[in-house]
């Protein structure tokens, strides 16, 4: 199986040098002469998990170094070595050491060789002179591959207890069939009769001869697991052609003979090196040669729309030749966009995986009972993205536990669970990723959302919606907690939380259900470098509106616009009053429909809450590369980026959430 | 679906293994040491139990044991996740209950024959 | 492939019994398709009753698809006590796991499993 490790890298680095700070200050904890063998024991764990983690995902050197310094802080630990100040600073160095090596890996840049093998040298001394009173090294058997049929003779006698370790001779023998020819004589001396025996003990025995053309290290990796727990002995019968292994150099065909009686790789004692060499499938790269590789495709995507624009004009039958390859072209410059996007995906596993254990935590601290439930973790999103969410969801998660899920008594007498149940769920919806934080919990209180919200000044209609009413949480400074807690502080965060999902393009929705919990859905879009756009003309100017955040488009009649005094003007749309907003004087444009009923209305919705955009015309929809104004102009309010046209001029992206927010609050004002 | 619990407290190594399994078809729940294993074991009976050995709060060891104590593991293959340089932690894991045990490092391929030859 | 209903694992096996035609010479019983380590305490009990039962005794082994040998074990004392106390058993189908496994296990012999499945 192909599986690509490199996701796990980041992930890897991440932990390594958290271990390597844990082993820093664990060393420097310990008391010369007479060291706590608890910190012994974290220092050679985290030497432990860096060195299993480096030699999975191939960074060999750091494996190397780390089995090293496990090596010494194994004897530290088994107590065959005294803990003197040598080591100690032996061992911090040594920690500087792999964290530069890690440096290197991450980053893809030269380690500095010449002081890992100076170090190197100085611990391989320093094992040398070790004081054990019994050899720590496990000498791995030389493991000579016997190329010729041998014939085995095996006796497997398991011990009573065999299945209880979840063992079956019945696998056992199997996989000894998958080395050769074999004939098993069944040994039932020992079985008991049906009356006395014991269903869940092992009676039986087995004598079994073996033709395989294998080493008694491959026969004996069959019964790795069952050897203590049963009698056995594997002796060689007849060495065929035993010669040929010790003469191995003019045996050249030798190979193909192994070739043609096949199946037989699998069971070849495993060793490093294979396990290195399946992972060449990938290799590291930086993000920055992506970024500027996804960058070149924009403009090539840009490009491509320019000369589909100037080709519109001319007569497809004449340029037939050229249209064909200019359709062409559109196909592969897609593909080219998607397949330089997948490059930068990584699954919501990512941000995930923190939870199950900060939920633990966190419950054990205030003193509930919680469990996590995780949907769609394999979903991808754009790494840039994943980056910037964790926080958010981080706040989210603990505000759910916090003050979503009650304490055990109060969810029993509620008729619950005592253990409540937080959600995270993931799945693309679209263009877009919807990520839910869901929990069981007491879900918001309407009554006390209001009243907080007039307490802090803040204006809020008494038959306001939910959605808006549930929004309020996110207003700065806000908080219902009857008690501040160190949880998830006094809303401090939440306000934080909505600015941050915003400005990656995303929206929040709240649903709410009164002692049954709430749910919080935050779409987002799969990528920040390129966006579904309803294109809108306004005068001269193109404006580019997400499509996501497109509720529908209409021309309204004259009878339902309405002006009210000193709120400007608001539509009427089936029934729901929603304020106007001509963006000919959003933007201050000198051009442009000013009536209505002769322009277009495109509703947009953000959080809940709709406006209603007055525009000329509707241009179509396309997919824009976004470019960003503020690297290379400035921030403008109710902008959140730019595009390059098909014909050349730059389209502004409008910032739906902030459009709305501007003229919905007014409104309720 | 045979469901496997994945115990390690290394994030990366118990990404690699989840994905590699869920990728050959199993479902796989995660915990990142041996108490929240049991936690999780006490609540399902998964059909395979794939432990690290060393853990905080509970290592891999400590949690066999535990789970061969629970009528619902009594049978349930329990593998161990060791490296070539810990011998004895095979043994002391087999004394524990478990069935057996795979070394680190492993590759996909070595970890899904493991695997499926065990719950065949 | 696992297919238990939830009472059947709760209750341990279910084995179906279904005489024969004439209720005085034979008893057939009818083997499930699970046999893993699991079930071996609840097969040895249904067996037990009948180690010492005077009909022919027929194993409807068609269904088994898994088998431990665990299981095995049990059928070949059950097939060895009967014999020492000159009784018969004959299989009625015995499927393929069943036959590979008694194979593997070199206990086709002494299971009588060699022979052409009886007709039905």
């Amino acid at each position: 199986m192909e599986i690509d490790f490199s996701r796990f890298h980041q992930t890897f680095f991440e932990e390594s040098f958290e271990g390597l700070d844990v082993m820093e200050s664990a060393l420097l904890k310990l008391d010369i002469g007479n060291a706590d063998s608890e910190i012994i024991n974290t220092i050679f764990r985290a030497a432990h998990s860096m060195k299993g983690g480096a030699a999975t995902f191939g960074f060999l050197d750091v494996a190397g170094f780390t089995h090293l310094l496990e090596t010494l802080l194994d004897q530290m630990r088994s107590g065959q070595r005294a803990v003197t100040q040598h080591d100690v600073d032996l061992l911090l160095r040594s920690v500087d050491v792999v964290r530069g090596l890690l440096t290197a890996a991450r980053d893809s840049t030269a380690a500095d060789t010449q002081s890992v093998e100076q170090l190197r040298a100085e611990l391989e001394q320093t094992l040398l002179s070790a004081p054990s009173d019994k050899p720590a090294a496990v000498s791995a058997a030389p493991v000579v591959a016997a190329k010729a049929s041998n014939h085995w003779h095996i006796r497997f006698a398991p011990h009573r207890n065999l299945f209880r370790g979840g063992n079956d001779p019945l696998r056992i023998i199997r996989e000894l069939g998958t080395l050769g020819e074999m004939q098993v004589t069944l040994d039932d001396q020992a079985l008991p009769s049906f009356e006395v025996a014991d269903a869940e003990d092992c009676y039986l025995a087995w004598n079994i001869e073996l033709h395989a053309e294998c080493s008694r290290a491959s026969v004996l990796e069959v019964f790795a697991w069952v050897e203590d727990e049963s009698d056995l002995t594997i002796e060689l019968v007849q060495e065929k052609a035993a010669a040929a292994v010790v003469e191995a150099k003019p045996e050249v065909t030798k190979p193909q003979l192994a070739v043609i009686q096949g199946g037989r790789e699998n069971a070849a004692p495993a060793d490093a090196h294979k396990a290195s060499s399946g992972e060449s499938g990938s290799i590291r790269v930086g993000t920055e040669k992506i970024d500027s590789l996804i960058n070149l495709v924009g403009e090539l995507v840009i490009t491509q729309a320019m000369l589909a624009q100037q080709a519109a004009a001319l007569d497809p039958v004449l340029h037939e030749k050229l249209m064909t390859g200019l359709s062409q072209l559109d196909r592969n410059t897609r593909s080219m966009q998607e397949a330089v996007m997948s490059i930068r995906m990584l699954p919501m596993d990512f941000v995930f995986s923190r939870f199950p254990r900060l939920i633990r935590d966190l419950a054990g601290k205030l003193g509930k009972q919680a469990r996590l439930v995780m949907v769609g973790e394999s979903t991808e999103l754009d790494k840039s993205v994943i980056e910037k969410i964790a926080d958010p969801l981080n706040h989210l998660v603990r505000n759910s536990l916090d003050h979503g899920i009650e304490m055990p008594d109060v969810r029993l007498a509620a008729g619950k669970d005592s253990s409540g149940t937080i959600t995270l769920k993931a799945a693309h919806r679209g263009g877009s990723i919807m990520i839910e934080v869901s929990d069981d919990g007491r879900g918001l209180d309407r009554a006390k959302l209001i009243a907080k919200a007039k307490e802090r000044g803040i204006t809020v209609s008494d038959n306001a919606p939910d959605g808006e009413i549930w929004q309020l949480i996110f207003a700065p400074g806000f908080s219902t907690a009857e008690k501040v807690t160190d949880i998830s502080g006094r809303g401090v965060g939440m306000d934080v939380v909505k600015k941050n999902i915003q400005a990656l393009g995303g929206q929040v929705d709240i649903t709410s259900v009164d002692g049954r919990g709430m749910t919080i859905m935050i779409r987002l879009p799969l990528t920040l470098a390129i966006l579904d756009g309803m294109s809108v003309s306004v005068g001269e100017e193109i404006f580019i509106v997400p499509l996501n955040a497109v509720a529908e488009s209409l021309q309204p009649r004259a009878e339902d616009v309405k002006s009210i005094a000193g709120q400007g003007r608001v539509v009427r749309v089936r029934g729901e009053i929603l304020p106007l907003v001509p963006l000919r004087e959003v933007f201050h444009l000198g051009s442009g429909i000013t009536e209505p009923q002769k322009g277009i209305l495109v509703l947009i919705e953000s959080e809940g809450r709709k406006v209603a955009l007055m525009v000329d015309e509707l241009v179509g929809q396309q997919q824009v590369v976004i470019k960003s104004l503020e690297s290379n102009y400035r921030r403008i309010s109710g902008i959140s980026g730019a595009t390059i046209l098909g014909d050349g001029r730059v389209a502004l992206i409008l910032d739906v959430g902030e459009l709305v927010r501007a003229n919905a609050c007014d409104q309720a004002a | 679906m045979t469901r496997i619990l994945a115990v390690d407290d290394s994030t990366s190594m118990r990404q690699m293994v989840a994905f590699t399994l869920k990728a050959a078809g199993f479902d796989v729940v995660e915990a990142e040491d041996g108490r929240v294993a049991l936690d999780l074991a006490a609540k399902e009976k998964f059909s395979l139990v794939l432990a690290d050995v060393n853990m905080p709060n509970m290592d891999g060891i400590t949690l066999v044991r535990n789970l061969r104590t629970m009528p619902d593991y009594k049978f349930t293959p329990l593998l161990m996740l060791t490296t070539e340089s810990t011998p004895e932690k095979k043994m002391e894991g087999k004394s524990a209950g478990a069935t057996g045990w795979l070394i680190k490092p492993f590759n996909p391929d070595q970890l899904i024959t493991t695997i499926k030859r065990v719950l065949a | 492939m696992k297919k238990k209903s939830k009472s059947e694992s709760a209750a341990g096996i279910s084995l179906v019994k279904e005489s024969g035609n004439s209720a005085e010479s034979s008893l057939v019983i009818k083997l499930p398709a699970e046999l893993g380590i699991e079930e071996a305490g609840g097969l040895r009990q249904m067996l037990a009753k009948d180690v010492a039962d005077e009909r022919v005794v027929t194993l409807d082994a068609s269904e088994i698809q898994r088998i431990h040998a665990a299981a095995l074990q049990l059928f070949c004392m059950f097939c060895k006590d009967r014999r020492k106390a000159g009784r018969d058993v004959s299989w009625r189908e015995p499927s393929v796991a069943l036959r590979g496994a008694a194979a593997l296990l070199g206990a086709t012999t002494l299971l009588s499993l060699g022979m052409e499945p009886e007709a039905a």
